[in-house]
């Protein structure tokens, strides 16, 4: 009896000892399922990189572990080392490697902090290898994602960065034209109130006809007649003309046909081979080779000879031309702009100009106003001569009396005449039209004018102020050479001087800025 | 009539001042732009004679600048190369005569007996 009751002891304790050792298992497998579960929940995290990922793997292993007080979890990922504590290594220790896109990025190893029960062969249980096993085997998962996702973000920055510096240039681009578009309009729609139009000044309905017409001749190829009294800005005109058109980065050839002598007309317009005669020395290229594809202004076309019109409208007509001694024909691809303040018909009439040659010069014709039709605009010519003069003049601005009289004169002469009037002004301080002397240094009442034809009976006083607007008249004729109105007076230069000295008329001579 | 020499080859000068008296007109010489402004402000010249290569200045850059101080000054510019493009830009600012170097004097004369009995 006695030994079935020992037998029976020992049975039940041997089959409490398998049942702790059953639950200690259990225990041990509870700990490696929650171990993967957490780590399964840390893959879900948003954003997750690899820093976080492992820390947080290295800090939960050990609590999986046998022994998790002694037990400490190392690993190394891409390089960088993680550790829940640290520890010196010793060979305490199981690892597995990490292996993510079929390559080893790193080890997962864990140690022992001192010698664990002497009964035990190994220090770590195999069930603990299979767990990290396992653990190395999900972490190489994840961190194959999380490099993935890496990428594609990279691809999608640089992809969207790209796309929207396209899209910027794109739309600076259609701000430019919208800009340039817009500009474009204004110019053309609001040309009616610009008181400016490239060098022109002026602001009156006469001159916005004028910018009108220059537009027209602008966008056309056509041969242009500008006709205006001298000193009226024709000249302006025709560079508009070249400046606004299709021609402007070309030749603008200026001409003046009343300053060349008949004699060299020939060789100026056309040219000369070397040696085509005495003095010859070289291949010299006329007004025609120079203003090919480009514009050709004939200033004062009243005075260009008629057998200068015969060949020039030959050439005009694509008849070409040649150079003095050439055999050879050129050809040339010039525009006209013409100018004068002449009247063409008339010259015409008086067998001066030919008809064929005027018909064909001024397939447009522009009409410049005189100053005096617009005299609204004298203000602002004054304004524009005064901003260029008063920069380098002791006055720095036109005195009111004189402001007044500026603009009661009829100006016979233009703009020509009021800029070289202002220009005087603004250089000696004289201001003189015509036949009125006026210092504004002296009180305004000093400054009343004697005309000719006074009440005066004084014979000597009448006859000095005919001489002095004579002399005026032959200065301003002759463009204020002094040896040419000398001459055109019938007086030596040295008499000229002596008495444009007594009447005070000096030019710009002696000044000192 | 008087003219402005501006010109900084000293045999170049001395030659057109020769033909000058021998004309009858009054010159004076500058041998760089800056000396041919300053006389241009204190004298009235009817012609100027225009070196283009000047050791201050390109000619063609004087132009407007001569224009400023005197709107009716007539000019005559001269050069020792004949290039058409160099033409061409000078023209641009409107002048009178484009001289090539050696002088045209039989040109000069009949350019400058024209310019005085037209004014």
């Amino acid at each position: 009896m006695n030994q079935n009751h020992n037998e029976l002891i020992e049975q039940i304790n041997s089959l409490k000892d398998q049942l702790k050792k059953k639950t200690f298992d259990l225990e041990e497998r509870k700990k490696e399922l929650n171990c993967l579960y957490t780590i399964s929940k840390i893959a879900e995290t948003e954003n997750l990189d690899i820093d976080s990922l492992m820390q947080q793997v290295v800090d939960i292993i050990p609590l999986s572990l046998r022994y998790p007080d002694i037990s400490v979890a190392k690993a190394v990922v891409l390089d960088k080392p993680y550790e829940n504590r640290p520890h010196a290594p010793n060979q305490w220790k199981i690892s597995a490697p990490i292996v993510s896109s079929g390559k080893k990025k790193g080890e997962l190893i864990l140690y022992l902090t001192q010698e664990p029960d002497q009964n035990l062969q190994k220090p770590f249980l195999k069930e603990e290898q299979d767990l990290i096993n396992a653990v190395c085997e999900r972490i190489g998962k994840i961190i194959e994602r999380i490099q993935t996702n890496e990428q594609l973000k990279e691809v999608e920055a640089r992809y969207y960065r790209d796309i929207t510096q396209e899209k910027e240039k794109e739309y600076q681009v259609n701000q430019e034209k919208n800009r340039l578009q817009q500009e474009n309009i204004r110019l053309r729609s609001t040309i009616k109130d610009r008181y400016r139009f490239q060098n022109i000044i002026g602001m009156s309905p006469a001159m916005q006809h004028v910018y009108d017409q220059i537009l027209t001749a602008a966008n056309s190829d056509a041969n242009v007649s500008i006709y205006g009294e001298s000193g009226t800005g024709k000249e302006l005109v025709a560079r508009a003309i070249h400046d606004m058109g299709p021609r402007n980065a070309d030749a603008f050839i200026t001409i003046n046909c009343g300053a060349i002598p008949e004699s060299l007309m020939e060789s100026e317009f056309f040219g000369y081979k070397k040696g085509a005669f005495t003095g010859a020395a070289f291949d010299k290229h006329g007004y025609l080779d120079l203003a090919d594809t480009g514009t050709l202004f004939l200033d004062e076309i009243g005075d260009l000879p008629i057998s200068m019109q015969v060949k020039l409208l030959r050439a005009i007509d694509g008849g070409g031309y040649y150079p003095i001694g050439s055999q050879s024909k050129h050809t040339s691809n010039f525009r006209i702009v013409a100018a004068t303040n002449k009247n063409l018909k008339q010259l015409v009439g008086e067998g001066f100009m030919r008809e064929d040659f005027y018909y064909r010069i001024q397939v447009i014709p522009i009409f410049l106003p005189p100053l005096k039709e617009r005299k609204e605009d004298i203000p602002l010519l004054v304004d524009h001569f005064t901003d260029i003069y008063a920069q380098s003049s002791p006055f720095k601005k036109i005195p009111n009396h004189i402001a007044a009289q500026i603009f009661n004169h009829d100006w016979p002469g233009n703009i020509r005449e009021l800029q070289n009037v202002l220009l005087r002004f603004f250089s000696t301080g004289e201001f003189e039209i015509s036949n009125m002397i006026v210092n504004p240094r002296k009180s305004a009442d000093v400054n009343r004018s004697v005309p000719i034809g006074d009440n005066s009976n004084n014979l000597s006083h009448t006859i000095e102020m005919v001489e002095k607007e004579q002399i005026i008249n032959a200065l301003q004729s002759t463009n204020w050479h002094r040896s040419c109105a000398a001459e055109k007076l019938g007086i030596s230069r040295s008499t000229l001087f002596r008495r444009m000295k007594k009447h005070g008329l000096r030019l710009k001579q002696n000044v000192r800025y | 009539m008087k003219i402005l020499i501006v010109e900084d080859e000293p045999q170049v000068v001395a030659y057109i001042q020769k033909i000058l008296e021998k004309w009858g007109y009054d010159h004076q010489a500058a041998s760089n732009g800056k000396e041919a402004l300053r006389h241009i402000l204190e004298t009235a010249f009817d012609v100027i004679l225009l070196d283009i290569m000047l050791p201050d200045y390109l000619g063609y850059d004087l132009i407007p600048k001569f224009r400023q101080i005197d709107p009716d000054i007539s000019i005559i510019t001269m050069t020792g190369e004949n290039s058409r493009e160099l033409e061409q830009r000078v023209r641009k600012e409107g002048i009178l005569y484009y001289m090539v170097k050696p002088i045209e004097t039989q040109n000069l004369k009949l350019l400058l007996e024209h310019l005085c009995k037209n004014g």
